[in-house]
């Protein structure tokens, strides 16, 4: 009853507020409004849910009920951000691929330059709202400490681009080498503090600094110091930097960009681990970080097999260089660590975690070698290994495929076998063990010598047999007429144009009896010029349009289409230019 | 000018359009291009042509209706081709029980089109 009483009292309260106007409020008798309904709304929660939360200050609690909101917002758009993005990213970097000249080549380098960083900040945004939702997952998981840091120190010495910045590390010997803990969060701890001391280092010196805090004979407790010597943050703003949003002063982000979410999701990261941060600063003399955080002491004879140790010699560069690799993993970290490793090296690399995109690379480019990440978000590595490995191009079912995997037991080693993986690599890799893997499986590895030149003709068939459009059968038909040849391949442009508008649209619509019209009618020209990979699509598409049809799958289609357009594109104006000149 | 006969090409793929109205041009045929079923249809109550080839799926009014338009309600017996990518046997038999004189399955070849054309507008000629 009393419930009701209650009740009933809030819904009138609920229908004056509908007559109220905010703008007669003076901004503290706003102020005396809100804190007596929060107050209100604190004591109505404590009643419901009993006194266990009635420590947390109620300034923090009233900040933790905006974020939850808050982050799920960002959630939400940072995914429907980041999608299109990979898309720009994506043909970007076919773009680049395509004969540009030099100014061309100068936009598309700023395109891609920009787009990178807009998907770093949309990364950040959503790892920033993972966090204050409490949706972040944590891995437990065997690392090696040492190989962590130098890569965490290989990869932000690249970052070090038209400044003098001197980077070194010192990590306790003593520390154990295989710890427990989530290396991937580690690492972006590290990267993120290290890289904001670079960030605002002109010339000078950062340095990192691991040793041990505590240690037991099962658990340890590192400390992290960073240390730099740059611009500094002022006493009165350092208490609020770890605050979301805040960056050292207004000019800061005007000059250093970024979303002033790093130090934030540091913060949350540390914190979570079950660790502590702290940050000293003096303006004009510099920053220094610490942060402690606890691990498992891992089993120290853990790696089953320890690779062969390959020297970085010169040999083993040379016969690396020039490779194509193709690499598919997710985390954004690895995927550049692994690009500036093989351009270092002087490897083309095309790396992405979409198996359609990857499918298409390897259909288009005489790739050597496959890095394959087992865990991935949108297919697992060992399915995408299934598609490579029962693909129709000879060439590519044998291209060699190594795993990589933070956790290989013997169970994943089958498994591997069975799905046709080559061989494996454990995460965290020295560039030493990356570097032996391909030296060995450059030339395809388990092939017998014979086959081996097999792969190379069939590669060179693909080139010359497997022509992505034939206009000869078209042209045939013109009687003679390039003019109207040129007249067909305009009218065919604009109707692939008008396909994929369509398409796109009736798959959104979930309108199947459209998309199937759309297919059909853009069939007969596709196969006019004999673009039969184009082909092949539009009829899986027709056949897809069924009375329960898989959306996700028609998408999925829709973008090979497109993306294989971009080439045959390429291939027509090519085909037409070579008819012309005869 | 060898022949003036009139051509009436339904068809709403362009790029098949554009081709076989290039080739029955230069073969002295006079194009009228529809794209749709509403378009032919209202042609044809203006004028008959000396033969309609036809696509059987048209937006608003299929092929097969138009055979039948033309033979039941026009009472025509002017000759007409259809092309279809749907060459099913099912297809190729209703499209003749409805009184269709020739049937091509897509892709089709202009030239054989052509030929065909011209065959069929001999019959009509000798018929007369």
């Amino acid at each position: 009853m009393k419930t009701n009483n209650l009740l009933s009292l809030l819904k009138r309260m609920e229908s004056t507020l509908g007559e109220f106007s905010f703008d007669e409020l003076t901004s503290q008798e706003a102020t005396y409004l809100k804190d007596s309904f929060q107050s209100f709304k604190n004591d109505l929660q404590n009643k419901v849910n009993g006194h266990e939360s009635i420590q947390v200050d109620v300034s923090e609690r009233a900040e933790s009920n905006e974020p939850n909101f808050e982050s799920n917002l960002i959630a939400n758009v940072s995914h429907e951000i980041r999608t299109p993005l990979n898309g720009i990213i994506g043909f970007t970097d076919l773009l680049k691929e395509s004969q540009l000249n030099t100014e061309q080549l100068l936009n598309v380098n700023a395109i891609q330059k920009a787009s990178n960083t807009l998907l770093e900040l949309v990364n950040e945004l959503l790892e920033y709202s993972k966090l204050a939702s409490g949706k972040e997952q944590f891995q437990e998981i065997d690392f090696n400490i040492f190989s962590l840091t130098n890569d965490v120190i290989f990869l932000c010495n690249t970052l070090i681009v038209d400044k003098k910045v001197n980077l070194t590390s010192a990590i306790k010997k003593e520390i154990p080498k295989f710890l427990i803990g989530d290396p991937s969060k580690l690492t972006q701890v590290l990267l993120n503090t290290i890289g904001n001391a670079i960030k605002f280092v002109d010339d000078g010196e950062v340095s990192l600094n691991i040793s041990i805090a505590k240690q037991s004979s099962d658990n340890i407790r590192l400390q992290f110091e960073i240390q730099d010597n740059g611009i500094g943050i002022s006493q009165d703003k350092i208490n609020q930097i770890f605050n979301p949003y805040v960056q050292g002063d207004a000019d800061t982000s005007a000059r250093y960009g970024g979303t002033g979410l790093g130090l934030n999701i540091v913060q949350q990261i540390v914190k979570n681990l079950g660790g502590t941060i702290c940050i000293q600063s003096k303006l004009g003399i510099g920053t220094t970080v610490q942060f402690e955080m606890p691990f498992s002491i891992g089993n120290q004879n853990l790696q089953p097999i320890v690779p062969k140790k390959t020297k970085v010699n010169s040999s083993a560069l040379e016969s690396v260089s020039g490779l194509n690799i193709l690499v598919f993993e997710d985390n954004e970290l690895n995927k550049q660590l692994m690009q500036k490793r093989l351009d270092i090296w002087n490897c083309n690399m095309h790396i992405t975690e979409k198996p359609e995109f990857g499918i298409n690379v390897l259909e288009n480019h005489a790739i050597d070698l496959i890095l394959m990440d087992l865990r991935m978000p949108i297919m697992s590595g060992f399915e995408i290994t299934k598609l490579i490995r029962t693909h129709n191009s000879l060439r590519i079912r044998q291209i060699p495929i190594i795993a990589v995997t933070a956790d290989y037991t013997i169970q994943d080693q089958e498994k591997c076998n069975s799905f046709g993986i080559n061989d494996y690599l454990l995460k965290p890799f020295s560039p030493e063990e990356l570097l032996a893997k391909m030296v060995v499986y450059k030339n395809g590895y388990n092939m017998p010598k014979e086959n081996k030149n097999n792969t190379q003709i069939s590669k060179q068939n693909l080139i010359t047999t497997d022509k992505p459009v034939d206009l000869t059968i078209l042209y045939d038909q013109c009687d003679g007429s390039l003019e109207l040849l040129k007249n067909l391949i305009s009218i065919l442009k604009n109707n692939v144009i008008e396909f994929k508008s369509k398409a796109k649209a009736s798959i959104h619509d979930k309108d199947i009896a459209a998309l199937a019209f759309s297919a059909h009618k853009i069939k007969g020209g596709v196969a006019m010029i004999q673009a039969n990979i184009l082909l092949k699509t539009i009829v899986e598409i027709q056949n897809g349009c069924t009375e329960s049809p898989d959306f996700k799958h028609l998408e999925f289609l829709l973008s090979r289409f497109n993306i294989d357009y971009i080439d045959i594109e390429k291939a027509i104006d090519m085909a037409f230019d070579k008819l012309n000149s005869n | 000018m060898k022949n003036q006969s009139s051509v009436l090409l339904a068809e709403d793929d362009e790029l098949l359009a554009t081709l076989i109205k290039h080739r029955l041009e230069k073969g002295g045929y006079q194009v009228i291009l529809n794209r749709d079923g509403k378009e032919v249809k209202e042609h044809l109550n203006m004028s008959i042509p000396d033969i309609i080839i036809c696509d059987i799926m048209m937006p608003y009014f299929s092929g097969m209706e138009l055979i039948d338009f033309v033979r039941n309600e026009l009472n025509s017996n002017v000759p007409i081709i259809i092309i279809s990518s749907a060459g099913n046997e099912e297809n190729v038999l209703n499209a003749f029980e409805l009184g269709a004189n020739d049937f091509l399955s897509k892709p089709i070849s202009p030239s054989e089109l052509l030929v065909r054309v011209a065959k069929e507008l001999n019959k009509t000629k000798r018929a007369d």
